[in-house]
């Protein structure tokens, strides 16, 4: 009897982190799935049963024709429109927080729209207007399409960082010498940085994974995802999951290396 | 060293709203001047004015002769200590209290930020970030990131305001002794009466945009010009009365049947309506029978309260008009003392007494003392 309550007491004291450990499992158990068949050597075309431990994949990455070609694509791609989305949605963030002009509220509104339409519907309009306008489909229409949909992430993040930044605080900036320029420099734009680099990497996320409006868009280019895809008939070979792996790997280790070092700022700020 | 500071005609509009009224002031090199006023005044306003941050409608701001008034704010030789301190968060102690000098090229930048890191008894502090220090380590951050600069005029917006009283007092004497030493010209916002007269050689009290007066605290407090400046620096009992003699000296107003004088040169009674007023600390509480002494008014009450403070008594006595006076006595006195429903006779030095427009609503300036947290004693009346 006492036992029991003991064990009733553990679970209650206990069971946020139990909830937690679960949630987090249910959340990494697809990624581990991922990550083990990597070392898979299927015995048929598809890798979805385990068969045998190897690591043939990895060290034969490019072994499969096309898929690294589709992944150097994608990282093309993925980094020249976070370069271009960020620089432009941050400045289109500024003047939609800083600036008074007539259209201000109808651009607040518009600038969200390309999240809120369904992929699919955007991709085959913007295959309509590429057609229309005689575009080649190729890598200037997939760079043109993703800059296009991250753009809206990008304006949303950094307004809302800007939104909340204190104006005084550039007053202060501009009572102690600094020129606007300086001031941007110094106070302004390390203040908005940790929102500019959130939207950075959501962007890259979002281009380097994106299928649907690219598949519309592409023409003859293959992009990682849209290799995967047609590989899937055919059946995704183990090496897709050594793309994907790394991926995990290098996002993961960028979001360790982070942690350290605000966590060692906040240490030796602390000593002192 | 320079730093004389010329407000001519200066105006702030926000649309309809006149902020800041024709306000003309001069205000001395070395001066440690305080701008007093109630909350919404437009204090900050001018203060804003000042450091550049806003611009004029119309007026010019001169220092040392020089029209500012289109000057960008960095361009400016004054610096601001803002009235939430506004301290960089992403920079250490240190970086904020360099910063103007490195935006101006300075040499030796470590050396005098570690002076003035000193000054302020902070200098373990300069590699922290400003959110883990407490309100009165930030607001010693923010004086010594402006003072850093060696500005020609300083200038501090409700500096103390968000600390708690004892801190006030002392950053109140540190700020003074600083302020002393550096020989800087002060341009000190506040809307607290005390603060104001205890640490500025002038003040400039204002209301609705405009200064009412100018003075140094002894000539405001002796000598207001208005109701508002009577009741917003310190308690004043106004009497109601009217003039009904005016001599090269005196002016002789009718209290309730009672003649008070006054000197002619602290009249500002225009008409036949008049306030006489008086500290409470300068009245004297006598027996009825008691011989007032030449140059003296006098007038009959009686005592309906009495709050014994050691260092004297906090007197509340009815006069016949039924308006109740308050008169502090110190406590000099030995054997018998008044006490509560003693009829008595109120006296006190004519040079004492102060005559006011009596158009003006006696209990202006009140509510902006209230404000200031000041504790309300009855001065004019119930
Ligand atoms: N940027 C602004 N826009 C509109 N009204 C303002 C602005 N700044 C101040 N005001 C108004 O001006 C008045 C005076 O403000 P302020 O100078 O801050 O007063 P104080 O510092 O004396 O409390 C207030 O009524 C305030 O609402
Ligand atoms: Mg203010």
């Amino acid at each position: 009897m006492r036992s029991l309550s003991r064990v009733q007491a553990y679970i209650g004291r206990h069971l946020v982190v139990v909830a937690g450990a679960l949630t987090l499992g249910f959340m990494m158990l697809p990624i581990t799935v991922v990550i083990a068949f990597s070392f898979n050597d299927p015995s048929g075309r598809y890798n979805f049963t385990w068969s045998q431990f190897t690591t043939d994949n990895w060290t034969n990455v490019c072994g499969v024709a096309g898929m690294c070609d589709g992944v150097m694509l994608s990282l093309k791609i993925a980094l020249l429109s976070t370069l271009v989305a960020t620089i432009l949605g941050t400045l289109m963030a500024f003047a939609l927080v800083r600036y008074q002009f007539k259209a201000k509220s109808t651009s607040n509104v518009l600038v969200l729209l390309p999240m809120t339409m369904p992929e699919v519907v955007l991709g085959a309009s913007l295959l309509t207007l590429f057609v229309n306008l005689k575009m080649q489909l190729g890598f200037t229409t997939i760079l043109l399409a993703h800059i296009m949909f991250c753009l809206s992430f990008v304006v949303v993040t950094v307004r809302a960082r800007l939104a909340g930044l204190d104006s005084r605080l550039e007053e202060a900036a501009a009572d102690l010498y600094a020129t606007k320029w300086r001031t941007f420099r110094r106070v302004t734009l390390p203040l908005v940085m940790p929102g500019i680099a959130a939207a950075a990497l959501l962007s890259f996320a979002l281009s380097f994974d994106d299928f649907i409006i690219t598949n519309f868009n592409s023409g003859s280019d293959v992009t990682f995802p849209v290799f995967v895809w047609g590989a899937a008939k055919r059946g995704v070979p183990p090496q897709v999951n050594v793309i994907a792996t790394i991926m995990f790997l290098v996002a993961i280790s960028s979001v360790a290396v982070g942690q350290y070092i605000a966590y060692q700022r906040r240490r030796s700020a602390a000593a002192r | 060293m320079s730093g004389t500071l010329e407000l001519i005609g200066l105006t702030k509009r926000f649309g309809q709203n006149v902020v800041v009224d024709d306000l003309s002031l001069e205000i001395p090199q070395g001066h440690f001047f305080a701008l007093l006023g109630a909350s919404g005044c437009g204090k900050t306003t001018t203060l804003r004015m000042l450091a550049g941050l806003e611009r004029p409608n119309s007026g010019r701001i001169l220092l040392d002769g020089d029209d500012i008034t289109e000057k960008r704010p960095f361009k400016r030789p004054l610096n601001t200590v803002f009235q939430s301190y506004a301290l960089f968060p992403h920079l250490t102690v240190e970086e904020n209290v360099a910063f103007g000098l490195k935006e101006r090229r300075q040499k030796q930048i470590k050396e005098k930020v570690a002076e003035m890191l000193e000054l302020v008894e902070l200098k373990e502090f300069g590699s922290r970030k400003p959110n883990q220090l407490s309100g009165g380590q930030q607001q010693r951050i923010a004086l010594a990131r402006a003072l850093v600069n060696r500005p020609q005029v300083l200038l501090l917006d409700e500096p103390l305001g968000a600390l708690d009283l004892k801190l006030r007092h002392q950053m109140q004497i540190e700020l003074k002794g600083i302020q002393a030493e550096l020989d800087l010209t002060f341009v000190h916002v506040t809307h607290d009466q005390e603060e104001a007269m205890t640490m500025a050689d002038q003040i400039a009290v204002m209301n609705e945009g405009r200064i009412v007066q100018l003075g140094t605290p002894i000539e405001l407090y002796e000598n207001p010009e208005t109701v508002f400046v009577a009741n917003f620096l310190g308690v004043s009992n106004l009497l109601p009365g009217r003039v009904v003699g005016r001599r090269d000296v005196v002016v002789e107003v009718d209290v309730d049947g009672q003649r008070i004088k006054a000197p002619a040169d602290r009249n500002r009674a225009q008409g036949e309506l008049a306030h006489i007023g008086v500290r409470p600390e300068k009245l004297h509480v006598a027996l009825p029978d008691f011989d007032v002494p030449d140059g003296h008014n006098a007038i009959e009450g009686v005592i309906v309260s009495d709050a014994f403070t050691g260092v004297g008594t906090q007197f509340q006595i009815r006069l016949k008009s039924g308006q109740e006076v308050s008169a502090f006595v110190q406590n000099r006195s030995t054997g018998d003392r008044q006490a509560v429903g003693d009829r008595i006779q109120l006296h006190w030095d004519i040079e004492h007494t102060f005559c006011l427009e009596g158009r003006e609503d006696p209990a202006a300036g009140d509510e902006a003392r209230h404000e200031a947290g000041i504790p309300a004693v009855s001065g004019a009346g119930a």
